[in-house]
């Protein structure tokens, strides 16, 4: 969903396959580094288990996604008719009107979400307090950003 | 606000799919739209003008007195 929606190149589906392709070739090449990190560096890194186990399933889940997006990618832009199917599939309005909803919704949910758990987490770990907090500073400048960008473009 | 797109639709004789292949949109955009559920963007509304040989304002009804 995130791929669609970030690649989707107005009117020229078949160059936002060639993207979506590219995009996958990219996580494609950051999977196996994971899974080349899981085999050759983490055994002698004493990290605990489920840090270990976080490098196999992110590295196997990125992997298999970036193939399955690839293969995807492939066949649509080998298959004009399935190519058509998935365009309109990808392109329509209420689709995409869904899609951004689902996303600000998201966002909105995440957000609040994050400030109560910055109350429970301080007093576990300021570690953690921290890492939550400077993502909720980046959620804020990108959103001004994104704001600035768009006033003025639009 | 609604719209007269069953309406016209039925008179071409035509299903939901085959108008929804005409204008590029998904079979359940069509539903949708018929249902009064999801309003149209001005591209979509131009193009199912274009299709039914009307004005946007033949199919989606601001007034009361729209015809086609």
């Amino acid at each position: 969903m995130l791929v669609k929606l970030l690649f989707n190149d107005g009117g020229d589906y078949e160059r936002s396959l060639k993207r979506r392709r590219t995009v996958g070739l990219a996580l494609l090449l950051v999977g196996l580094v994971g899974i080349a990190c899981y085999f050759l560096l983490v055994p002698d890194s004493g990290l605990p288990n489920f840090a270990q186990g976080f490098y196999l399933g992110a590295a196997s889940g990125i992997t298999l996604g970036s193939v399955i997006l690839i293969a995807r990618s492939q066949y649509l832009l080998t298959h004009p008719e399935a190519r058509k199917k998935a365009r309109i599939k990808d392109t329509d309005e209420r689709e995409v009107t869904i899609l951004h909803l689902s996303f600000e919704a998201a966002g909105i949910i995440t957000f609040f979400a994050s400030v109560a758990t910055l109350f429970v987490v301080l007093p576990l770990s300021v570690a953690a307090f921290q890492a939550l907090f400077a993502m909720m500073v980046l959620y804020c400048l990108s959103f001004a950003g994104v704001n600035a960008y768009l006033s003025r473009k639009l | 606000m609604e719209n007269r797109i069953a309406e016209l639709r039925k008179k071409r004789r035509i299903s939901q799919a085959e108008l929804a292949e005409a204008v590029e949109v998904t079979r359940q955009t069509i539903i949708s739209l018929e249902n009064g559920r999801y309003n149209a963007s001005l591209l979509l509304a131009h193009k199912l003008a274009r299709y039914f040989g009307c004005t946007i304002e033949d199919i989606f009804l601001f007034e009361e007195d729209a015809s086609c």
